[in-house]
């Protein structure tokens, strides 16, 4: 089985060879920088070839010669005149026999200014937004950030909305994403550590954590994954997500990714580990268990008791989707006695024009509906609206009308539709939709005792289940009392100050509340 | 690997090979509504099944045709005429919303219990399949009654019947559960609830029946039938199975008439109370194997209509009332039971089983021919009544009235 094999291994060797250990070859060939700017070009000309953005421009340096480097759609051209070239015109008094670190002092003084001697360096500096400046005879270079690139203004999310909590999403630029999680988390001790993904785009990514709360074992597999990882090209953290996950072949998502800031800093403050991923305006957080698919920031701004009402209906509405369609089909053709006499019979008057078996009538409609949504997902927004009247008109009425499926079929298909949507995370809710599908199928042949052993096979699954370390199911299997706090339930917030024992913090207690108040009390005692 | 393939041959196995088998279309059923069993030439015995038509039952659309269609099929056993059924009928019949099942007079006195094992045996009826025994009429007639309000009258009975229960106390739900519990008790004889057809002109029209206000065709309930273990002996009319209900825990409530004054020879006033809550306690003795049977019933109501001139205002009217009713649920029980005890000497009452539970070992020794010991035993009642409101009025104004004549 050829098949299987290609499907269950793990792809080893890549073909061509990655950036980065071209990157090493260079290294290799030409170790450090010549003194003369003339071989110094040569390099670079060869390194870069003929892309017309770099630009190599020759400057007189006091009295040495010297040549400035960058790539003209990674920098801020204003800002390269304004804190470059002017004060290098004004730089012939200065002495440069004390070395080059003599001009970053004097002259640059108060930019982000790097001292490197390597190509390696020179060269990830130059590609992320640095210029760099050659001065003849020394063998070390200034590199300089003056990166500029156009990005995207904090909007609403889109996929995560609520109606009352902080409205500011995450971008594109991980930047910006890093700075909008230290708005929120006011803490000394939150870290952010940076590294290179990618073989061909080095993509960057941060790990956040807060160092006197997060779990030590946790931190550390997070880094290892990450490091492991051999990818080509991410451009979204959904690529990451699959790599460093613990079961990729399992239907749920094992990380919680968010568009909102404050869901991650709260899960921040919980103790887990987030992953910002540069380009990718979806963070994501680890280890995640179940009941985060269920908890909205809305949970926290509105009263206790309609948050909790609301966390039940949608754990009903996570059964109902994966379910109502199953047991439609189990009752309607194994068990007609479980269903009132009166409903039977108006299942029937539906049903009796119908001239398909009620699990093909399902499977048809579910089918219907899938195809609907993701070409309502993927259609250009201005023929969206097309969408919506082919699917309620077209497929909805008209099918009933010509008889070829019952009304009921219809609800039963749009309520666990619209069920499976009430989880925050658009990943998970996907993964409900493929378990719907081998629920109706089970059902279909065995009736209940099929549903009941797709569930079986299913809860069994999920119990089995740990990411980072952390069991799935937790806090319902094991079940933890004190974590119940906030699992199924919300109790109020002076309630909930000891965070998820599940996650095994350094400290277990301190408070979870999203603001970052209990900083703002050690601020107090400082002032 | 290997236990993706195992596993993959395992599933595929499970679904493939063994699903389906019992899987029925909804457009391939018809639901059941009532069950008659008829006694037919040769001894043999006639099924009838009672199918709903769904499309009468369908939302938004006014009934014109049958709301139901029946065949019968005679032959041995049912079990075999419902495998049959088909030769008539061109859907699968089933039987789980199947509620009511007739059993006519001529059967009943021939002795049932052959006929009940497959209702038991058989998974897919219910254990509360309530039975019926049809009087004056044959139990097939029954099923072919509509109803204006119900579609059929087999869908009216079972509601009826619990309405009837509630408000009045007049028949007991006898489940076949029941009915076979009673059967093989030694300490009482089963009870089985009776209807009748009422035909008012002989036009033997169903459908027009739901045209009319003021039905030709109806099922009423008329009491209950006594068996002697499966056979059908004799009955209870309606008050004297009200009687019956007070001596019995599924006692709901009923409707008293209390006589204004006693042993006037004028036409009667009455006061009447609606009785709420009744419990009865059975306390058992027996001495020299005679048994001795006390029991108590207390109960709670409301005076809902007042002929009399008294005024209810006066604590001493009340207490003459509550005397009074007292009085009539002991002597309407007493007279009931004194009825069966004489006329049938059959325990219908379960005082038997009163009797096991409490004087264990005595019991077994009149077990054997326990209705022997039952007609002669020793019946006292006695009845606490409590009435604790007087409706919506107080004095009523027939008080006024007739003060204002004198």
């Amino acid at each position: 089985m050829k098949w299987t094999k290609m499907l269950f291994t793990r792809e080893k060797n890549s073909e061509t060879k990655s950036l980065s250990t071209e990157l090493d070859d260079i290294t290799e060939n030409v170790k450090s920088i010549f003194k003369d700017i003339e071989s110094n070009k040569k390099v670079l000309k060869s390194l870069f070839g003929e892309t017309i953005d770099f630009v190599i421009d020759d400057v007189q340096l006091g009295k040495r010669k010297g040549m400035i480097c960058y790539f003209n759609t990674t920098i801020n051209i204003n800002l390269l005149t304004d804190v470059v070239y002017k004060p290098i015109q004004h730089s012939n008094e200065i002495n440069l026999n004390d070395g080059i670190e003599k001009l970053e002092e004097v002259v640059f003084s108060g930019l982000p200014v790097a001292v490197t001697d390597t190509y390696r360096d020179i060269i990830k500096n130059l590609l992320s937004g640095h210029i760099v400046i050659f001065i003849e005879s020394f063998t070390k270079v200034l590199s300089i950030q003056v990166a500029d690139v156009e990005e995207r203004s904090i909007t609403e999310p889109t996929s995560q909305t609520v109606i009352r909590g902080p409205k500011d999403g995450f971008v594109e630029s991980i930047h910006t994403n890093l700075s909008l999680i230290r708005r929120r988390v006011k803490s000394q001790y939150l870290r952010f550590e940076s590294m290179t993904v990618g073989d061909d785009t080095l993509t960057s990514v941060a790990i956040c954590y807060l160092e006197n709360i997060t779990n030590e074992d946790i931190l550390n597999d997070v880094r290892k994954r990450l490091n492991g990882m051999k990818v080509k090209g991410v451009f979204d953290s959904g690529v990451v997500e699959e790599l460093i996950t613990d079961h990729p072949y399992s239907p749920f998502p094992l990380m919680f990714s968010s568009e909102r800031p404050d869901t991650v800093a709260s899960h921040l403050i919980e103790g887990k580990v987030a992953i910002v991923v540069d380009g990718s305006p979806f963070v994501l957080s680890a280890p995640t268990v179940f009941v985060d698919f269920y908890h909205t920031t809305e949970d926290y701004t509105n009263k206790y008791f309609f948050a909790s009402f609301i966390r039940i209906i949608s754990y009903v509405a996570f059964f109902m989707s994966l379910t109502l369609s199953a047991l439609y089909i189990a009752f309607t053709t194994f068990h007609y006695e479980l269903i009132p006499t009166l409903l039977l019979v108006s299942f029937q008057v539906q049903s009796d024009g119908v001239p398909f078996p009620a699990v093909i009538e399902i499977l048809m409609m579910e089918l219907t509906y899938e195809i609907l949504r993701e070409a309502g997902t993927r259609m250009p927004r201005a023929i969206g609206p097309t969408i919506s009247i082919v699917g309620t008109l077209v497929i909805g009425q008209a099918a009933v009308e010509a008889g070829v499926v019952s009304s009921f079929v219809l609800i039963i298909v749009a309520l666990s539709a619209i069920s499976s949507f009430i989880s925050t995370d658009y990943t998970f809710s996907a993964s409900l939709k493929l378990l719907r599908f081998f629920l109706i199928i089970m059902a279909g042949f065995l009736g209940l005792y099929g549903i009941l052993w797709g569930w079986f096979i299913i809860s069994i699954h999920m119990v089995s289940l740990k990411s980072f370390g952390v069991p799935y199911a937790s806090p319902i299997a094991p079940f933890i009392l004190q974590d119940h706090k906030d699992a199924v339930l919300r109790l109020p917030n002076f309630k909930t100050v000891t965070r998820p024992s599940y996650m095994k913090t350094k400290k277990t207690n301190g408070n979870k509340s999203q603001d970052g108040s209990s900083s703002m009390k050690e601020g107090d005692n400082w002032s | 690997m290997n236990i993706i393939k195992q596993l993959f041959v395992f599933v595929t196995a499970i679904v493939f090979l063994t699903g389906c088998w019992d899987a029925k279309e909804l457009n391939d059923i018809a639901i059941i509504a009532g069950i008659a069993l008829d006694e037919a030439e040769n001894g043999e015995i006639m099924l009838s099944i009672q199918s709903m038509n769904q499309k009468e039952f369908a939302e938004g659309e006014s009934p014109s045709n049958a709301p139901g269609v029946m065949y019968s099929l005679q032959g041995n056993s049912i079990s075999n005429l419902m495998a049959k059924i088909n030769n008539i009928e061109g859907r699968q019949p089933i039987f789980s919303h199947t509620r009511i099942m007739i059993i006519s007079e001529s059967i009943a006195k021939r002795g049932i219990k052959e006929y009940l094992d497959v209702f038991e045996r058989n998974p897919e009826f219910r254990n509360n399949l309530i039975i019926l025994i049809a009087k004056d009429s044959r139990a097939k007639d029954i099923l072919t009654v509509t109803s204006p309000t119900h579609g059929l009258a087999t869908l009216k009975l079972s509601k009826q019947m619990d309405m009837f229960h509630k408000n009045w106390s007049g028949i007991t739900n006898v489940e076949l559960i029941h009915f076979i519990d009673n059967l093989i008790s030694k300490g009482r004889q089963p009870l089985m609830g009776a209807i009748t057809l009422k035909n008012k002109s002989n036009i033997d029209d169903s459908t027009t029946n739901l045209q009319n206000i003021d039905l030709n065709q109806n099922v009423e309930l008329v009491g209950a039938s006594i068996f002697k273990d499966d056979k059908y002996v004799g009955d209870l009319n309606l008050e004297n199975t009200r009687n019956y209900s007070w001596t019995q825990t599924t006692f709901n409530g009923t409707n008293l008439e209390v006589p204004c004054e006693e042993n006037k020879l004028k036409e009667e006033d009455y006061t009447s109370i609606k009785v709420l809550r009744g419990k009865r306690n059975i306390n058992t003795k027996i001495v020299n194997d005679k048994p001795i049977i006390n029991i108590t019933i207390s109960g709670s109501g409301i005076i809902q209509e007042s002929q009399c001139s008294a005024n209810l205002s006066s604590q001493d009217v009340q207490d003459e009332i509550t005397r009074k009713s007292e009085t009539l649920v002991k002597n309407s029980v007493e007279n009931t039971i004194n009825f069966i005890q004489k006329e049938y000497g059959l325990d219908i009452f379960g005082f038997g089983e009163v009797v096991e539970r409490q004087n264990y070992k005595e019991f077994k020794k009149l077990a054997d021919n326990w209705d022997e010991h039952f007609k002669n035993a020793e019946i006292n009642v006695d009845v606490k009544m409590y009435i604790h409101s007087e409706g919506k009025q107080v004095e009523s104004f027939i008080t006024n009235l007739d003060e204002e004549d004198e």
